[in-house]
This record gives C-alpha cells, structure tokens and sequence, in this order.
C-alpha cells in the first residue's frame, strides 16, 4: 500500500482507495487477513476512525468481510468484482477525458483508434 | 476527604520533617562536637548533650511550619491529577492539625521523660508529676482538669499559628510569581508596622484621656482573652481565652478554605 | 442530556485585553481534536480553564451536564498536561509513576513501562533535572497512561526530536484504538498531526473561528489556481483566506461555497491539503 495523505482528497476515501488498489493487484489475497485499522493507522499515522470508516466502504461493497474476533478478510471473489467494477468505468474515468484531449489537439478518430492499435502491439 | 492524597500528603510532610531534623542534628549536635574536637574540649559527655525535649519540639515545629508554608508543588500535585480544591483542602487542614496534635503530645511526654524530677527548693527532688507540672495556671480546684485545660490552650494556640500560616500560604498562592514578591514585601512592611501602630494607638490614648485611659483599655483588651490584672497578680480564665482561640481559629481556618478556593495554576 | 464537555459563554480578560470573547462550543466523547490557533490566540487559557486549573471571568463548564469545578469525580474524567511543571523535581520518574498510578485506581501501568522503554526514558532520573524534550515525554507517558476520559495535551511535542514524535503518534494511535476517547492536542507543527486528528477547533480573534470535522472542512475548502487576474476576478466577492503567487500565476485559498460564476478555461478548482488549509486559516491578517 502506498499512501499519499498530502492530497486533499478525504483520506477515508484515499485509505477505501489504496485498499481496493492492493486487492486488485493481488497484494491482498483473496481470502486472507488485512492489516487491522491500528496497524494501517499507525503505520500512515492517520486517525484509525478514519482508516475504519474507508474499510466499512469496502465492507458495503463486498470487497472485504469482518470475522468477529478475527480481524478483516478479503472477500472471495473480491478481485473478479473490482475488475468488472473498473471495466464498467472505463468509459468514464479514462475514453472521456482521451477523447477530450484528442478534441483539442485537434486529432480524429482514426488517429486515435491507430494509437490504440500501436499500445497493444508493444 | 481524599484517602489516596492523604497517603502523598503524609509521605510528603515526614518527608519533610525528616529532613529538618536532619538539618537540626547537624547543627546543634554533629557541628558543636567537631567544633569540640577540634578545639580539644571535646568530653564524651557532648555525645549526650544536644539531643533534648527542647531539641525535638523546636525541630517538629520547625518542620510544622515548613510543611504549611511550602505548599505549592503538593497544591499543583492534587490540581492535576483530578483532586478538587475543595478535597484538598480538606485534606491538608485534617493533616495539619493531626500533625499539631502529635508534636503536643510528642512534646508534653518527652519533656516527662527527660526530666522525671523537678527541683523543690533545699537539695530536694520530688517526681515531675503531669498534671501539677504542666498547669500554667490553677484556675480548677482538681490538677488534672488544669492540666488538660493548659494541653487544650497550648493546642489552640499552636493550631491559630499554623492555621495563620495555612490562611498566609493560601493567599500568597493565589498571586502571580510578581505579585507575591509585592505581598510578601508588604507583609514584611505590616509585620514591623504593627507593633509600632499598637504603640501609637497607645499613645494616642495617653493623650487623649492620661495613663487611666490608656491602662484601662489595656485592661479591657486583655479581660476579652480572659487574663484579669488586680492589685497584686492576675487571674486567668482559661475558658474564655479558649473560646477566644477556638473563634480565631474558626475564623483562620475559614479564611484559608476562601483563599484556597481562589488559587489557580500560574506558569512560574 | 449532552454527553460530553459543554462550553458555554467562556469569557476570560486579562487586564483590559480580551483573550476569550464569549466562546462556547461542545467537546465530543471519543475524538481526537486539533486545537489550532496562533502563540497567545488562547489555546492554553482555554484548555487551563477547561481544567479548572485557571477561572474564566464569565461563563461555564459542564462535563455531561455537571459542572466541573470543585467536582472531584468530574475532575478525574478530565487530564491537562502542559508546561507547567506540576510535579517535584526531587521526585525519580518511576516514583512519580507509582504516586500517580497510586491516585489513579486504573492508570495503565503496563502501557507506562512499556512507553518508558520505547522513549529510553531513565527512570531514576529527577524530574527537575529532564531535557526540555523528556519532561515533554513524561508527561506525554502520564497523559497516554491516566484512565481520564477527555485529555488535554498543550503542546505535547515541544522538544522533542523526529524519532519520538514517530513514537508519540504511534503510541497516542495505539491507546486510541484500544481505549477510545477524546483528546484534544494544541500543538504548532500542523503537518504531522493533521491527519491523526478527526475534528479541528479553530481559535481566532479570542473567538472560536471553526469547529468542524477535518472531512467537512475538507469538503468546503478549495484552490483556485490560474492567471492573476483571472483569478481574482473568479473570486470575488469569496472567502479568501490565503493565496500563493509565482509569477503571473497566482492561487487563492477558498473556504466556504463558490459561486455560480462560469470556471474560466484557464482556471482549475483543486480542494487545499489539510496543513495549507490550517495554516491558512489560523494566519493572523
């Protein structure tokens, strides 16, 4: 995990973020134990009210379970479910703001779509 | 009362006394018997000498004063660490006059001690008995009632000096650093002034009405704490000047305990 | 009933200045405060107050409704540590511990060693005879360790160097995990606490400027970066707490709502970190 906490976005957010990060590049295995709030918040010295109220995103969100007495775990099919996730995003968060940019350097659609071609040849 | 700050207090205040006596061995027994030595009269008589009823009784009252007017790093002890002003007040003053009632009774029975025998006059010596010895005066038929009245007086007396203290203490504490340097100044001032300003009240009233002015409220003064002058003594009513006392210090005690509540924590 | 420590109408002068100006505000169980504000703004009087430790000239304390001055149950919910000194300075260290665990029915001793060794703190040192830096520590182990439920800490890292504040936070982090409840710190080096702290009280002008959760405060501050001219005209007429220039390029410090006005291609919005943000909103015109 790599935290940032000089940006201004809500760390809660950031921790949600950072968590969902390492989940999906299989950092956090499925089915295994994460850092608790304490170690997480003692490690980035971050508020652990905080670090808790990012996890209860993930939580929400199926991505991690709490085991009573145990600590917090990974969901089972957590990784599948962040990719779709992100798949379903995709359009948003990266083909609006390419296409914008391609608009205003006054590139077409074809040059873009060969752009495209080159990336996944390499 | 605070049971937890009754164990630091006490701690606190033998602490103190220990180290008084400490001082006071060194000065009026250690010091004297190497002075001795190195000046050659030194008898093994002096080993003994120094160490007296006298001795014991100056070093506790030392010590009792001390302990009233040092007061500041043991008030700051209890403020932060959840104890009110209120239980720490209470505290002190039930410490304080526990501790003036041991150094009578400490002082009374060595005193006995030392001293089993009293010169009567023509070689003889007769046993010191307490109650005749003790009286300061024979107000009662019955000896032993005078001795109690006269332990009960030396109480009263003892506690309205250290509660002075106790209310002197309170009030200098509820200054700043600066301003206890005026006061203390200004007491120094009032201390000197006093007697001066008694004998010009005196004097004032020579002028005014001759020497029976000034003699009969001279009189009347000292009638209110029980001591009545005739021809050729005086009678003293112990009761009355213990009633007298017992106000005062009423009074001292209730003055310490506003005091008290006014203090706050400066820096220094 | 309000659970909590209830502020109300503080009003404290010193001479003819006024340090507090009719302040009241609630202090929440089981947070972790940032009290800000610049030297002399009145953080120190207010918490010393707060404590019963000074009087205010008007006004009241409560702690979940009771008043607390003269209280002694109330008064063992709440600590302060400070500059003062209030300890003896021929006091050792592990016997000043013993006395206050002694006062304290449930003062983790346990959590006090094992603080002692992380600092290397020599307890058969005298308190009079500590470092600036380790009569900040023993205090901070005392704060860290007493059952209180509301602890005030007035500059707890005055003096000491990098590694013990790592040390302090972590340890301060790690007893609120356990035992949660609510501190309030006033301390200067904004940057290292602003992101351990979840509510912030703002102390200005003798009055409390903001009480706010840092998320909140977060949410309604902003950066309005571009052109000079562009940007001052963007922002007028807003709250503008601070603003940065290098060369023609100039970002004003927002806190409160924009405006409608249409945002300028050459202006970006961006939120303001934390530590810019105090810093900026604690700066004295």
């Amino acid at each position: 995990m790599k935290f940032n906490f000089n940006s201004a976005k809500p760390i809660f957010l950031q921790v949600a973020e950072q968590i969902e990060d390492a989940i999906f590049t299989g950092t956090f295995k499925e089915g295994s134990q994460i850092p608790s709030t304490t170690e997480i918040s003692k490690n980035f010295q971050i508020n652990p009210a905080t670090v808790l109220k990012g996890m209860n995103i993930l939580v929400d969100n199926h991505l991690l379970e709490k085991r009573r007495g145990r600590g917090t775990f990974v969901s089972v099919g957590a990784q599948s479910k962040i990719i779709k996730n992100r798949q379903d995003n995709f359009y948003n968060d990266y083909i609006v703001n390419l296409v914008y940019e391609a608009k205003n350097l006054n590139m077409d659609e074809t040059q873009i779509v060969n752009l495209i071609k080159r990336g996944y040849e390499s | 009362m605070h049971l937890k700050l009754k164990k630091y207090l006490v701690h606190s205040y033998v602490n103190i006394t220990f180290w008084v006596f400490f001082f006071f061995l060194l000065l009026f027994w250690l010091l004297p018997i190497i002075f001795h030595i190195l000046t050659g009269s030194f008898t093994f008589s002096d080993i003994f000498t120094g160490v007296s009823s006298d001795f014991i009784t100056a070093a506790l009252g030392v010590s009792l004063i001390i302990v009233t007017l040092f007061n500041n790093t043991n008030f700051r002890f209890a403020m932060s660490n959840g104890i009110s002003r209120k239980s720490y007040w209470k505290t002190r003053m039930f410490l304080l006059t526990a501790f003036v009632l041991i150094t009578r009774i400490v002082s009374f029975i060595i005193k006995l001690i030392e001293e089993p025998y009293v010169f009567a006059g023509r070689g003889n010596f007769i046993p010191r008995v307490l109650t005749t010895e003790f009286s300061f005066f024979s107000y009662f038929n019955n000896s032993t009632l005078n001795f109690l009245m006269s332990f009960f007086l030396s109480l009263l007396v003892t506690l309205c000096s250290i509660y002075f203290f106790m209310a002197f203490n309170n009030f200098y504490l509820m200054f700043t650093k600066k301003m206890r340097r005026i006061i203390v100044f200004a007491i120094i001032a009032l201390v000197i002034a006093v007697p001066f300003m008694i004998g010009m009240f005196f004097a004032y009233l020579e002028y005014m009405g001759g020497n029976a002015l000034a003699v009969s409220m001279g009189k009347f003064i000292l009638s209110i704490f029980g001591l009545n002058l005739v021809k050729d003594g005086m009678y003293f009513n112990p009761i009355l000047f213990a009633f007298d006392m017992i106000i005062i210090d009423i009074f001292l005690a209730f003055l310490s305990y506003k005091f008290n509540s006014k203090i706050q924590v400066y820096k220094d | 009933m309000i659970e909590g420590i209830e502020i109300k109408n503080l009003v404290k002068k010193f001479r003819k200045d006024i340090v507090l100006d009719d302040i009241s505000f609630n202090i929440e169980p089981e947070k972790i405060y940032g009290l800000l504000g610049r030297n002399g703004a009145g953080k120190s009087t207010l918490m010393n107050i707060i404590a019963d430790r000074k009087f205010s000239n008007h006004g009241s304390v409560t702690l979940d409704g009771i008043t607390i001055h003269d209280n002694d149950e109330q008064l063992s919910r709440i600590y302060l540590t400070s500059e003062v000194d209030v300890y003896p300075d021929r006091f050792k260290i592990k016997d000043m511990f013993s006395w206050i665990a002694d006062i304290y029915k449930e003062f983790d001793y346990d959590l006090c060693k094992k603080l002692s060794s992380e600092f290397k703190l020599n307890e058969d040192s005298k308190f009079g005879n500590l470092s600036t830096g380790y009569n900040s520590i023993v205090k901070a182990i005392v704060a860290l360790c007493v059952p209180a439920d509301y602890i005030f800490l007035d500059e707890p890292i005055l003096g000491l160097d990098a590694k013990n504040r790592d040390v302090f936070y972590n340890a301060l982090i790690q007893t609120y995990s356990d035992r949660p409840r609510t501190f309030v710190i006033s301390t200067h080096i904004i940057e290292e606490i602003a992101n351990i702290i979840s509510d912030v009280i703002v102390i200005k002008d003798s009055k409390v400027l903001i009480n706010d959760s840092t998320e909140s405060l977060l949410k309604s501050s902003y950066e309005v970066t571009g052109p000079a001219a562009e940007v001052d005209r963007y922002t007028e007429g807003l709250n503008i707490i601070g603003s940065e220039s290098l060369g023609k390029i100039k970002s004003n410090y927002i806190f409160g709502d924009l405006n409608d006005k249409p945002i300028p291609d050459t202006v970006t919005i961006s939120n303001i970190d934390l530590q810019k943000l105090f810093v900026n909103l604690t700066d004295r015109e």
